[in-house]
Order: structure tokens, then C-alpha cells, then sequence
């Protein structure tokens, strides 16, 4: 009882990180419906800074909200001089934007900040003794934090998109940009508005998630893989879904690794990328995306 | 004499025709040339890129003709290379055998994987592949025995036959060279093929408008089930060369980074075109090669990101896009007239008509 417990916990703290990129991955894909490959590797970028920025003697709070103006901003910059002039129907241009992104920042970090891990401090206290005991289970502090700052996002998110205006001409855009740019929306800024809160959004994981796994160039690929994943299992245009699937998908992937012997670690990823075929073979659009109705 | 250039032909005139003659002499002649032009780690350097090229044909199948994103092809690269290596090593298989199987192999799989490939598109469809992308690398450390894990599978080799020509090793490097450039040609061939056909055309259908395609009477289940069979057998047959050439295998070689590094090739030299995937072969090959003499360690990766987006920039269309656009400026080739349907060819009243027609529009 008490191991289940342990390891739905690990579980669900793997599940926010999943989750939590998957939402930045569902901010662009909403609007552009680009897969952005490079999300993690802006996030990591953001990491790095964050550390600089603490080490220059900002304090760890301080410098995460820094991190994450500046990644916001980053994130427009991204779209505006790299993605937007690539005109609308320009998928592998834009895929092979984001694949040279991602090895800009990913050897970019390694040259700044060099290849060696690096310790980064934690918002939390998170010695050995510092844990909430439910149940002979361990809750740590510094997950919790993530799973609260996961939930609050996609909060506001959800106040975003449902009772502003921008919001609703997110969602018009995003369910049909002729239709909204003859509404006069401009799409091309709500698009650049999606790329913010993406590159915002994953600048805030990284020094959430760092303390756990040392900020390395390749901290946050293996997470990246998992939050595609989500994101497709939530059905790529629902924030909510994306949250929950990569929750689910943390839990499931951990149990299986624990319980079903034949798996191991070797194969835990693997397995929980099988269950999200068998789901997309009975759902193409995932457990809560919209289908596309097509006219000919 | 102001404007000889570019010259005007007419498609399907003797020009035109001749000038389609010369390209496959070209091509020997080059092929014949390049074993006594370069020195042998040179050559060698040649045959990996043919085999990138080789995989990158396969992908431009799917992925540049049918428009279908594929994030997994390293895995049917990598399932190629093994099955060849476990077969030629552990069972003591020839080496053209082994290929024959792997190509067999990769072929069911790439079909297996058609299957739920069916009802997705774009990124759902990336994500499905992506998966077996990553589990492949996954089941190589799992099935140790078999594979050899992470400490990777040795001695892989494919002797050459007993010419004086092929002797010595760097008569062993022109060797594999002849087989990269024949399973080249081979894959080459067999697209080029598919796509001047009834599938081909198909293909293209599905991916323009993939409704409209259907009600036109195409049956998408059987036509993206073989799309994905036969650029999946293609990526295994490089895989096969790719392991007799490098004769180590381990399961990183195959992992996500190989099958972008297609992806990129695939884009760079020219995606649904019949030459694009050669010179993104060699594109992906010497690209990194060259960052990394221009900067060390990390520095490389960063220049290497640049050049792509440069290219990306520069050359939307691609090498093949890229070389068109010069060509133009010095030969331009009209396409000819298809006949008017439900017209008569030859009308004694309306034949004014039609030759003013023929004449309204000139490049």
C-alpha cells in the first residue's frame, strides 16, 4: 500500500512536468497547429538563465519571474523573425526552424554555460526531512509546488480563453483563421501571443524541475518526448486535456514500471507510448481534441 | 544576340528531348569517375552520404510526395542495420540475404505502422511515428542476447568478391562504395517508378486533398498502407548498407537524431523531388563535417542550427528549387499543350481558333 502510494506520487510529480510542457506545447499548436519540437530546449535555455541570474545575486523567486518575462519575450521574438515570414503552409520549414532552434539553444547552452550539470537551488526547502508524510507516503515540497503552479496555469489559461476578449479571439483564431481575420483578429499576433505564453509557460518548468534533475543541456528531452505524447492523448487544441493526459500518463508509466516485471525500466517509456497508439486508434483527435469536419 | 538566354524549348522537342538523354550518361560517368577522383577515406565519406541518401529517399515517399510527417524512420533505418548484422554475424547469412530479410522486415512493419497511421495527420500522425522512433532504440537495449544492447554489435562486413579491381582496402572502400551507389539507383528507381504511376498520382492526390482524393475514387487504406511499406523497405535497405559500412551498431546510432537529420536532408535538398533526397544525402553528411572543422565542441552545433535556418531562408524550395531557378535563367522549358478534352484534334473551322490559342502564351 504504502509503495502504491509512493509511486502514484512519483507518478503525478513526473505527470505535472509531462503536463506542464504539453500546455506550452497546446499554447502554439492552437494557433499555427505546429508541433514545436524545440519547447523543451527554450525551456532548458531559460533554466541556465535562471541560474545566472540567482548566481549574479537575484533571489531564486526573483529570478524565476525574470526568467520568465524574458522567455516570454524570447518566444515573440522566435515567431516573429523565424516562423510568421515563413508564410502559413510552410510545415517542414517551420519543423526544420524548430529542429536548428533546438540545437542552437541546446549547443548554445553547452557553450555558455558549459556541459557539466549544474545545481540549482531550490524555491522550497528540500533537505532529506523536509517532506508532508500521508499515508507513510512522502509528499515533497518542491513537486507540490509544481503541481499548485501547474494547476494555476492552466487556470488561468482557462480565465483567459473563456472571459476575455483576446481570449475569445484566441479561440476564433484557432478554430478558424479566415473566418477571424475577416473578422478583423489579427491572427498573425494572436499566433506571436501563443508563441509568448508557450516560451513563458516553459520557462517557468525548468527552474521548477531543476533542483530535482540538475540543469543539463539534455534535461528536458526525455520530458519532451512524454509531453507530445500528453498533448496528443489530451488532443492537441485542449489545455485541460493536456494536463490531465500527461498526469495520467506519469501515473500509468510508473505503476507499469513498478508492478509489471517485464517491463523494467528499459521499456517504460516505450509502453506508455504503445498505450497512446491504442488510444489514438479508438480516438484520431485524442480524448478531448476537435475533430475537423472538411469540406471538399 | 541580346537574348540568346535563356533559350525557349518546347517540351517534348528534339532539344528537349536531347537535352533529357544526356542526364543518365552524365550520371555514370560521374559514378565511374568519383572512386578515381577522391582518396579513400574520402571515398568512404561519399558512400555514407549515398546511403543517407538512399534513406532519404525513402522518406521523401512519405513524407515529401505523401506529405506524411514521419519522426520514426531511424527505426526501420536501425531494424535494416540489425537485422543484417544479427543475420551475417550470429547465423552466418550472406550478406545480399540479409538485406533481401531486412527489406522484408521493415516492409511489414512499415505496413503495421500504415495501419493506425490511417485516420491521423500532421502532428498526431508525427507522434505516432515518433513512438516507434524512440521504442526502437529501447528494444535494442531490452533484447541484449540478440542485439548486443548498448555495447553494440561488431564485425559487420561484407567481403568483396575476388576482382583485382575491388582488392586491397581501398579496393574494399570502392566496393562498398558500388554497393551504396547500386542501392541508390535501386531505391531511386523504385520511387520514381511508383510515382509516374497510377499510386503515384494517388499519393499526391491524398496529400493535396485527401477528401477529394477519395470521393475521385482513391482507395487511401491500400494506397498509404504501400506508401508506408515501401519507404519504410527503402529506409531498410540503406539501414542494411549502412551496417556493412560502419560494421559497429549501437542502439544511439538510431536513435531520434538520425531520423531529423533525414528529415533535414529531405527538406533541404528538395522534399517531392526525384533528386532533392540525393543532394540532402550529401547536404546532411558534409554539413556537420564542416561545422564542426569551423568550431569546436558545442560551437559546431550552434553553426550547424544557423546553416539550417540560413538554407531554410535562402532556399525554400530547396537545392533542387534552388538549381531550377538557375536553370530557368538559362533554359526555359514550355510544357506542351495537353490535348482540349472533347474537342476534335483537327477541324477544318475551328483550327484558327486553336492555333491562336496555342500561341497566347509563351514561359
Amino acid at each position: 500500500m504504502d509503495l502504491l502510494l509512493a509511486r502514484v506520487i512519483e507518478g503525478v510529480n513526473n505527470g505535472a512536468i509531462y503536463g506542464f510542457l504539453a500546455l506550452a506545447l497546446v499554447c502554439v499548436y492552437r494557433g499555427t497547429s505546429h508541433l514545436n519540437l524545440a519547447q523543451g530546449e527554450m525551456a532548458m535555455f531559460c533554466g541556465f538563465l535562471a541560474f545566472s541570474l540567482n548566481q549574479a545575486g537575484l533571489p531564486v523567486v526573483a529570478a524565476i519571474a525574470v526568467t520568465v518575462l524574458a522567455g516570454a519575450l524570447g518566444g515573440v521574438l522566435v515567431e516573429r523573425t523565424l516562423i510568421r515570414p515563413l508564410g502559413e503552409h510552410a510545415e517542414y520549414s517551420v519543423l526544420l526552424i524548430a529542429v536548428a532552434l533546438f540545437l542552437i539553444l541546446n549547443a548554445g547552452a553547452g557553450t555558455i554555460w558549459g556541459g557539466d550539470p549544474l545545481p540549482f537551488p531550490s524555491v522550497l526547502p528540500s533537505d532529506p526531512e523536509d517532506y508532508l508524510p500521508v499515508f507513510g507516503a512522502r509528499l515533497r515540497y518542491q513537486p507540490l509546488l509544481l503541481l499548485a503552479a501547474l494547476l494555476t496555469v492552466l487556470g488561468l489559461l482557462y480565465a483567459l480563453f473563456r472571459f476575455t476578449k483576446i481570449g475569445l479571439a484566441m479561440r476564433t483564431a484557432a478554430s478558424n483563421p479566415e473566418a477571424a481575420r475577416l473578422l478583423g483578429i489579427r491572427v498573425s499576433r494572436i499566433n506571436a501571443l501563443g508563441w509568448m505564453l508557450a516560451a513563458g509557460i516553459g520557462a517557468l518548468v525548468a527552474p521548477l524541475v531543476a533542483p530535482s534533475t540538475t540543469l543539463t543541456t539534455s534535461m528536458m528531452f526525455n520530458f519532451l518526448i512524454y509531453a507530445c505524447a500528453a498533448a496528443i492523448l489530451g488532443g492537441l487544441d485542449s489545455p485541460g486535456g493536456a494536463v490531465l493526459a500527461g498526469l495520467s500518463i506519469g501515473v500509468v508509466e510508473n505503476l507499469l514500471a513498478g508492478y509489471v516485471p517485464w517491463v523494467g525500466s528499459d521499456l517504460k517509456q516505450g509502453v506508455a507510448l504503445v498505450v497512446l497508439l491504442v488510444v489514438l486508434m479508438v480516438r484520431p483527435a485524442g480524448l478531448f481534441g476537435t475533430k475537423r469536419v472538411e469540406r471538399v | 544576340m541580346a537574348r540568346t538566354l535563356p533559350l525557349v524549348i518546347s517540351e517534348g522537342s528534339v532539344q528537349h528531348r536531347t537535352l533529357r538523354a544526356l542526364v543518365p550518361p552524365a550520371i555514370v560517368v560521374l559514378v565511374i569517375a568519383v572512386p578515381y577522383l577522391l582518396r579513400t577515406f574520402q571515398l568512404g565519406q561519399v558512400t555514407h552520404a549515398l546511403i543517407l541518401a538512399t534513406a532519404v529517399v525513402g522518406l521523401n515517399l512519405l513524407s515529401g510526395f505523401g506529405g506524411q510527417i514521419s519522426l520514426g524512420h531511424a527505426a526501420f533505418f536501425g531494424l535494416g542495420a540489425y537485422t543484417t548484422a544479427v543475420l551475417t554475424t550470429g547465423y552466418g547469412w550472406n550478406v545480399p540475404l540479409s538485406f533481401v530479410l531486412g527489406v522484408v522486415l521493415c516492409v511489414v512493419a512499415g505496413m503495421l505502422i500504415g495501419v493506425p497511421a490511417l485516420r491521423l495527420r500532421g502532428g498526431y500522425l508525427a507522434i505516432v511515428t515518433l513512438t516507434v522512433g524512440i521504442i526502437f532504440p529501447n528494444l535494442v537495449r531490452r533484447f541484449e542476447g540478440l542485439t548486443g544492447g548498448s555495447a553494440g554489435l561488431y564485425g559487420v562486413k561484407y567481403p568483396a568478391p575476388d576482382i583485382p579491381y575491388f582488392s586491397g582496402t581501398a579496393g574494399a572502400a570502392v566496393w562498398l562504395y558500388y554497393v551504396a551507389v547500386a542501392v541508390l539507383a535501386l531505391s531511386w528507381l523504385v520511387v520514381w517508378r511508383v510515382m509516374r504511376g497510377r499510386i503515384g498520382r494517388a499519393i499526391v492526390a491524398l496529400r493535396d486533398n485527401e477528401s477529394a482524393a477519395i470521393v475521385m475514387g482513391v482507395n487511401r487504406a491500400f494506397v498509404r498502407t504501400v506508401t508506408f511499406g515501401i519507404s519504410a523497405g527503402i529506409a531498410g535497405l540503406a539501414g542494411g548498407v549502412y551496417a556493412v559500412k560502419v560494421g559497429v551498431l549501437t542502439p544511439d546510432s538510431f536513435a531520434l537524431l538520425l531520423t531529423i537529420e533525414l528529415l533535414i536532408a529531405m527538406v533541404l535538398g528538395g522534399k517531392a523531388t526525384h533528386f532533392g533526397p540525393v543532394f540532402g544525402g550529401f547536404l546532411i553528411y558534409f554539413i556537420p563535417h564542416w561545422t564542426s572543422e569551423a568550431g569546436q565542441g558545442p560551437v559546431a552545433g550552434v553553426l550547424f542550427g544557423i546553416v539550417v535556418i540560413i538554407m531554410v531562408f535562402v532556399l525554400p524550395e530547396g537545392i533542387v528549387g534552388g538549381l531550377a531557378r538557375v536553370r530557368r535563367r538559362f533554359v526555359v522549358v514550355v510544357p506542351r499543350r495537353p490535348p482540349v478534352a472533347g474537342q476534335k484534334p483537327v477541324e477544318t473551322i475551328g483550327n484558327s481558333r486553336s492555333t491562336e490559342k496555342d500561341s497566347v502564351h509563351v514561359d
